[in-house]
């Protein structure tokens, strides 16, 4: 029987993977929409890796955030450090970035590219949810070794960016009210 | 016994049949030190002994003088604790949820409205040129 620690360390390895390579290919399409890397024949590809590799790394997302719980005994004794709350709502950030980009491109299609402000902002929020899984991944790295990668930014890790619960329930309804909007816009 | 880093430590001492009281400290066994004892033999004895900045354990034990010999106490065992990290774990799991929800209904958002903003923008040039059209045909 594999032990949850075990296999978390196999599916961060999976998330950390899909969603680096996600970022670095969105980075060269932002590149590409400015104009700045030449027209090449690699900008389709650009995209179908880009969200390829997203949707895998969102799918193996839910295992790691699972697993790295039940390693950590979250279950048992709660969130034991600040370390472990940041790693927790960090991944559910990067998420929900994750889903949207992928709805997004569903729901326009190639054309998303067509335009250079639609172009921006998915290529901006695809790297932004790389950015949080990376940064996910890097406190997890400062929780079981004590240090990190991203220790030569100096971020406050122990810092816990906890909001209010009214502040939650704002930010919910209206992550659901924007929903609900972009669908209707969709549909017409 | 134990208590946490920062943490002061004041007790009152029972005692029968003494009349001055020392209380003596000492960490892994090492010089003893004297701890503050206030108050006297009929209100008790109150001992405070001093805070611990880092996890360690102290030791401390009372020596009574009175009436008859001098009694020594056994050294007891005081340990340091780190202090416990305690959240709200609802408040956790709302943000993770409303985090989630909030930004993927804000990206989505921000790409149906960007399209469908540049699609009437298409429509209205598209009029446009048809109209400017059948105004040059009309001339001619």
């Amino acid at each position: 029987m594999v032990s949850p620690a075990t296999f978390h360390v196999v599916t961060t390895e999976l998330v950390v993977g899909t969603f680096a390579l996600a970022g670095l290919c969105f980075a060269l399409k932002l590149l590409s929409s400015f104009n700045i890397l030449p027209n090449s024949k690699f900008d389709e590809a650009f995209d179908s890796i880009a969200h390829g590799a997203l949707l895998f790394g969102l799918l193996s997302l839910p295992f790691a955030i699972l697993s790295g719980m039940n390693s950590a005994s979250v279950d048992e004794s709660g969130f034991v450090s600040a370390l472990l709350v940041n790693k927790f709502w960090l991944s559910f950030a990067g998420l929900g970035l994750a889903i949207g980009v992928l709805i997004s491109r569903w729901k326009i299609g190639i054309e998303i590219w067509n335009e250079t402000k639609s172009s921006i902002i998915q290529s901006s929020f695809g790297m932004s949810a790389s950015g949080a899984i990376l940064l996910t991944a890097s406190v997890g790295g400062k929780f079981t070794r004590g240090e990190s990668l991203l220790d030569i930014l100096h971020l406050p890790y122990d810092l816990v960016l906890l909001m209010p619960i009214w502040l939650s329930v704002i930010l919910l309804i209206s992550g659901l009210a924007n929903f609900v909007i972009a669908m209707r816009a969709s549909s017409q | 016994m134990s208590r946490e880093v920062g943490q002061v430590t004041k007790f009152q001492l029972s005692t029968e049949d003494a009349d001055t009281v020392v209380v003596e400290w000492r960490i892994d066994g090492g010089v003893a030190n004297q701890a503050t004892v206030t108050g006297d033999a009929i209100n008790g004895f109150m001992v405070e002994l001093p805070t611990a900045n880092q996890p360690s354990t102290m030791q401390w034990r009372a020596v009574l003088d009175g009436e008859g010999p001098q009694q020594t106490s056994p050294w007891f065992t005081l340990v340091t604790n780190e202090q416990g990290f305690s959240i709200d774990e609802t408040a956790v799991y709302l943000q993770a949820i409303s985090v989630l929800i909030f930004f993927a209904g804000l990206t989505v958002l921000l790409q149906t409205r960007n399209g469908n903003t540049t699609q009437k923008e298409e429509e209205k040039s598209f009029d446009k040129n048809t109209s400017t059209v059948s105004e040059e045909g009309g001339e001619l």
